[in-house]
């Protein structure tokens, strides 16, 4: 699910809905307003895409979750 | 009798009267209009001058007054059976002066002290004369009586106006004038014709109010009684609405309170209808949004590893961990806004609750009370309809009044005509002496009987005179058979009046004989003649001397013997005044 295959498009890849939502993340925002604002965009797709991909920006160190808000990690 | 007529002033023609017949004679020799009394030579002038010693009022149509200031004119006659001397000065011309035994005089003269004369004021003069030559009776009547300026006016006729008709001495004379005074000269109750004067007047009053009343819309009575008791309905539900209304002094602040709750109320519904719009969104959420678990974490750490081993920094619990918090935290958020949203609901419905309740106090407290202003416009109105029901019941009254009043009148009309009915037989003896004196002179000059008709009203109308007078004389249509009829008319008057001790003279001015035939005015005169000898009255006639029918005269009837004064207009001072004026 991470990566476009055979059986998943490039619009369904959990890359791409990170990288989306990393840009939306330029500053710390909570779930509920982050959420609020992705969940129009066609390529999130629906809220278990949504936490995945978060689940994934964090396996990969680029998001923190810290005082109730998701940060990026600048390195 | 007139025994003389004379001024102060040298220039005037002394004329002096005897019994019977007198003839002043105008002589123009010059041509002149006819009719008027330009350059006349004082034939009329002498008649007024007449008229001025019997107390007639100063005008300058009838005496050139600017010309003869300070004249006195005298006339000695006989009055109340003594030969007296009257004077009245132009300039004076308030009384008279006498001259003469007064003491047996119904009205006592008032003395001058400068110089011994005794005088009357105009209005006591009148009095006098009326009474002794008319014989009028004192009356409590104020209004519609003879009077003796009226009556003499039937035996010393002037202007052309009075020689049209018998009963007439003026052209348009009010009917009761010349309905009392000819009842009266003819033996007939005169107070009778009063009394129906004065019930004309009242029903002209009565019209006249009637009429004042129709100003606007006519309505019968039925219709008015109708209106005033629908206007009364009216008051009355205005008057209960009046008593039970309860004024709210500060009706105006509860008015606006209770709008200020109306819009808070709207306010609030409206908001919890958005809210709930939310609310619903919300419960959505937490219906759509279903979380991967924690497997999926497991595959997505594993793949993870797969394809970014040398990146991965973090280690499956903590993917695991991470993963945990923020599912919950989206949980819990949504929990908390649903939570908020449904008390905000909740206290919005219960303030609707409470406004609702409020307004509900205030609205019965409108329902049953008023404001001030509108009371005192229910006032208002009440006063105003209680004036038109005043106003109404008014006009009833009068239209009541009004009815009632002219029967009244007309049930006066029909007694007062009883009453003329029953006199007019009880004074037949009198009245029907005139109507044969009238028709012995007509025949005598037309050798056919006239006749004077003498009538009663009887059909109870208010607008009839009492009496209807008329003269007939069958030549009717001949020339100058109308002034024979007064002709006729006067000369039984003076001969009624002079056997009684009363008026016995009578003076006709030239316009008598206008017009009428030479053969009947030899008659005529010849007829006066031998009456006046009779009865011992005095005719005292001018004419004009182209008119006097000499060529007609019986014989042995010498009309010079008459002539008392000719005048004539051979010279300035041979007119009756001695100068002449122009008019």
């Amino acid at each position: 699910m991470i990566l476009p295959n055979k059986y998943i498009k490039e619009n369904e890849a959990l890359i791409g809905v990170g990288t989306i939502l990393l840009n939306h993340l330029s500053e710390g925002k909570n779930l509920s307003d982050l959420w609020d604002r992705v969940k129009k965009i066609p390529n999130i797709g629906n809220y278990e895409r949504f936490i995945l991909s978060l689940d994934l920006l964090f396996i990969l160190g680029l998001i923190e979750f810290r005082n109730n808000k998701l940060i990026k990690v600048i390195s | 009798m007139i025994y003389k007529i004379y001024a102060s002033d040298k220039r005037f023609k002394t004329v002096e009267f005897k019994k019977g017949l007198n003839v002043i004679l105008a002589d123009r020799k010059k041509e002149s209009g006819e009719k008027d009394s330009r350059n006349g030579l004082g034939k009329t002038t002498l008649i007024n001058i007449l008229h001025f010693c019997l107390g007639s009022d100063l005008k300058k149509e009838l005496l050139p007054i600017d010309e003869i200031l300070d004249w006195t004119f005298f006339i000695e006659f006989d009055l109340c059976g003594e030969k007296i001397i009257v004077s009245r000065s132009i300039k004076n011309a308030g009384i008279v002066k006498l001259d003469g035994n007064l003491s047996s005089f119904p009205i006592k003269p008032e003395r001058d002290e400068k110089d011994g004369l005794y005088f009357f004021n105009l209005s006591d003069w009148r009095k006098l004369l009326g009474i002794c030559l008319f014989g009028i009776p004192s009356t409590t009547r104020t209004k519609y009586i003879p009077t003796f300026r009226n009556l003499i006016s039937y035996f010393v006729r002037t202007g052309l106006d009075a020689y049209s008709k018998p009963f007439t001495y003026l052209r348009n004379q009010n009917a009761w004038q010349s309905q009392v005074a000819n009842a009266f000269l003819l033996g007939l109750n005169w107070e009778h014709a009063s009394v129906v004067q004065e019930l004309k007047d009242k029903d002209k009053a009565i019209k006249s109010l009637n009429n004042a009343i129709k100003v606007g819309v006519v309505l019968s009575k039925g219709e008015l009684e109708a209106e005033r008791v629908r206007l009364q309905r009216e008051l009355n539900k205005r008057k209960i609405a009046l008593s039970s209304f309860k004024v709210y002094p500060q009706y105006k602040e509860v008015q606006d309170k209770a709008n200020l709750l109306t819009k808070e109320i709207h306010m609030l519904s409206n908001k919890n209808l958005l809210i709930k719009k939310k609310l619903e969104r919300y419960k959505e959420s937490v219906q759509s949004e279903k979380a991967p678990d924690s497997s999926n974490v497991t595959q997505l750490y594993a793949e993870a590893g797969v394809f970014f081993s040398d990146v991965l920094k973090k280690k499956l619990e903590e993917a695991r961990d991470f993963h945990t918090k923020i599912v919950l935290n989206r949980k819990q958020f949504l929990a908390v806004e649903i939570e908020e949203i449904k008390n905000q609901i909740s206290v919005n419905e219960k303030t609707i609750v409470q406004n609702t309740l409020k307004r509900g106090k205030l609205m019965s407290v409108l329902q049953t009370h008023g404001a001030l202003d509108e009371f005192i416009f229910l006032q208002e109105i009440f006063i105003e309809e209680k004036g038109r029901l005043e106003a109404i019941k008014t006009k009833i009254f009068n239209v009541q009044e009004i009815s009632s009043r002219k029967k009244e009148i007309k049930a006066e009309r029909v007694e007062v005509d009883l009453k003329i009915m029953r006199d007019y037989e009880q004074s037949r003896p009198d009245w029907e002496k005139a109507i044969a004196g009238f028709n012995e002179n007509s025949q005598a000059l037309y050798n056919e009987p006239g006749n004077l008709i003498i009538n009663i009203s009887d059909k109870g109308r208010v607008a009839d005179n009492a009496y209807s007078f008329n003269v007939e004389i069958p030549r009717g249509l001949s020339d100058g058979v109308g002034k024979m009829k007064i002709f006729c008319y006067d000369l039984m008057l003076v001969d009624l009046f002079s056997q009684r001790g009363r008026i016995d003279f009578l003076v006709h001015d030239s316009t008598m004989f206008d017009g009428v035939d030479s053969r009947q005015t030899a008659h005529a005169l010849e007829l006066v003649y031998k009456k006046a000898t009779k009865s011992n009255f005095q005719y005292i006639c001018a004419f004009n001397s182209d008119m006097l029918p000499k060529s007609n005269f019986s014989k042995d009837f010498n009309i010079n013997n008459f002539v008392r004064l000719t005048l004539t207009d051979k010279d300035a001072k041979d007119c009756l005044m001695g100068f002449r004026f122009n008019e």
